[in-house]
């Protein structure tokens, strides 16, 4: 049984936290599963409530990944002392807009198993401490500050307030990979987003690596878009379309300046059904 | 919480009392609780934390470092909390390690985390990793829920 238990929780983070595999939860996890720990508001049973776990943190940390320090099993319980490692590079936790900032926090819990699934758990993370890194205070110049512009500027981009832009793009910004005839600095900026969201609803760019270094910072992350608009001539498809986007951008005096992108048009272009696919054989 | 009398340890480990070694360290942390976080007898935690012990825990930054950095966080809550209690919600024992799920209790009649006394009852959840290594607590993980803790002190949750 404790053997049993310790494989339960290790594929819970392995499998569904560290790799998003959702659909292992109803194999981990008893369908009448109790959380006497939940969040006030949040569901306390069933999947749903196993599910919005990792799901809020992969949502504000994309890089969330949870290593397990140690296991103390005995009868059907094992007790679970973890280290998580995540960057903020998604949507606001506890309150705060992305910081970009890599955090590191403790988490224990409690975990009972029964019929081969895990039916109860009592949990103690360090949230505390983890709001603690996310408030620190941000120094201009470094490197964190830097990574703090890019993503709050991603993140006006995702929640679609342009005007935000202005705290965080100089004017006179230039685009490297500007669209046929957008005009220049900041407005040729807001021209562009504008015109990817006519063409895709519920527009969302996540890092999933940012990386900074002297005055650079470099961001490779994957959009998703529901394709409702004409796009370089594609009627809409109504499809949710994902694609990649590596992005590069210079910053001085904690502004971006500049900006490159290299989207993936091709995998773009297949989904909407505007490149056939070779068919094999 | 369980009264083990006059008896040295050692003694009813050689008498065959105790036999196993998680049993021991059960015996040992819950008089490290009784004696010493409640009773203030820091010469419990002489007898049973080791002198290497290494402790994490989120109420204060960095590790606590030998007999004295128990000595430190043991302090630390007994001078913010007057009468401060702790119950064993659960304790799970495998090999030289348990896994305590406890709640404690007090009457915060000092500063806390910068807080000045509010002289209000407080509950709060902690859970603990223990090691131990012949017959002390060698090293040491714990959370307490502060945010709760704080929230109950009316300074609206973070510290």
């Amino acid at each position: 049984m404790t053997t049993e238990a310790k494989a339960l929780y290790r594929s819970f983070v392995e499998d569904v936290i560290n790799n998003g595999k959702y659909e292992l939860i109803p194999e981990i996890f008893s369908e009448d599963y109790q959380d006497h720990s939940a969040p006030p508001g949040a569901p306390s049973g069933g999947f749903d409530a196993i599910r919005a776990v990792p799901v809020m943190f992969r949502g504000a940390f994309p890089d969330v990944h949870f290593i397990i320090e140690e296991m103390v099993s005995e009868g059907d319980w094992v007790a679970t002392r973890v280290t998580g490692r995540a960057t903020h590079l998604g949507r606001p936790f506890m309150g705060i807009e992305p910081t970009g900032l890599r955090c590191s926090w403790s988490s224990m819990g409690f975990f009972r198993v029964a019929n081969g699934r895990i039916v109860e758990h009592h949990g103690q993370p360090d949230l505390g401490g983890l709001q603690r890194q996310l408030t620190r205070k941000i120094e201009p110049g470094t490197l964190d500050h830097k990574r703090m512009i890019v993503t709050r500027y991603v993140y006006a981009t995702n929640i679609g307030e342009l005007d935000r832009f202005d705290e965080y793009v100089d004017p006179e910004f230039v685009d490297h990979n500007a669209l046929p005839g957008q005009a220049p600095g900041i407005e040729g900026l807001k021209d562009s987003y504008r015109m990817f969201s006519e063409a895709f609803s519920d527009l969302w760019y996540t890092f999933e690596d940012l990386i900074a270094e002297g005055d650079k910072v470099v961001g490779r992350g994957v959009i998703e878009g529901k394709h409702t608009g004409p796009f370089m001539g594609i009627p809409p498809t109504n499809k949710v379309i994902h694609w990649t986007g590596t992005r590069t951008f210079r910053l001085a005096n904690g502004k971006v300046t500049d900006g490159w992108i290299d989207l993936d048009m091709f995998g773009m272009m297949v989904q909407m059904g505007a490149i056939p696919l070779p068919t094999q054989g | 919480m369980s009264d083990l009398g006059e008896t040295s340890l050692g003694e009813r480990v050689w008498r065959g009392d105790i036999e196993s070694i998680p049993q021991k360290n059960r015996d040992i942390v819950t008089r490290l609780y009784e004696q010493g976080w409640e009773q203030g007898k820091l010469s419990t935690v002489d007898q049973f934390v080791a002198r290497n012990y290494s402790g994490q825990s989120n109420l204060l930054p960095g590790s606590q470092e030998g007999i004295d950095g128990y000595k430190r966080i043991v302090n630390t809550w007994r001078a913010a909390f007057s009468d401060l209690s702790f119950k064993f919600d659960q304790v799970l024992a495998e090999g030289d390690r348990l896994a305590i799920r406890q709640t404690g209790q007090g009457t915060h009649s000092g500063p806390f985390l910068g807080i000045s006394p509010t002289n209000k009852q407080v509950t709060f959840g902690c859970m603990l990793f223990l090691r131990f290594d012949g017959g002390r607590v060698v090293e040491e993980h714990s959370i307490a829920d502060l945010p709760g803790l704080m929230s109950q002190l009316g300074s609206g949750g973070g510290n």
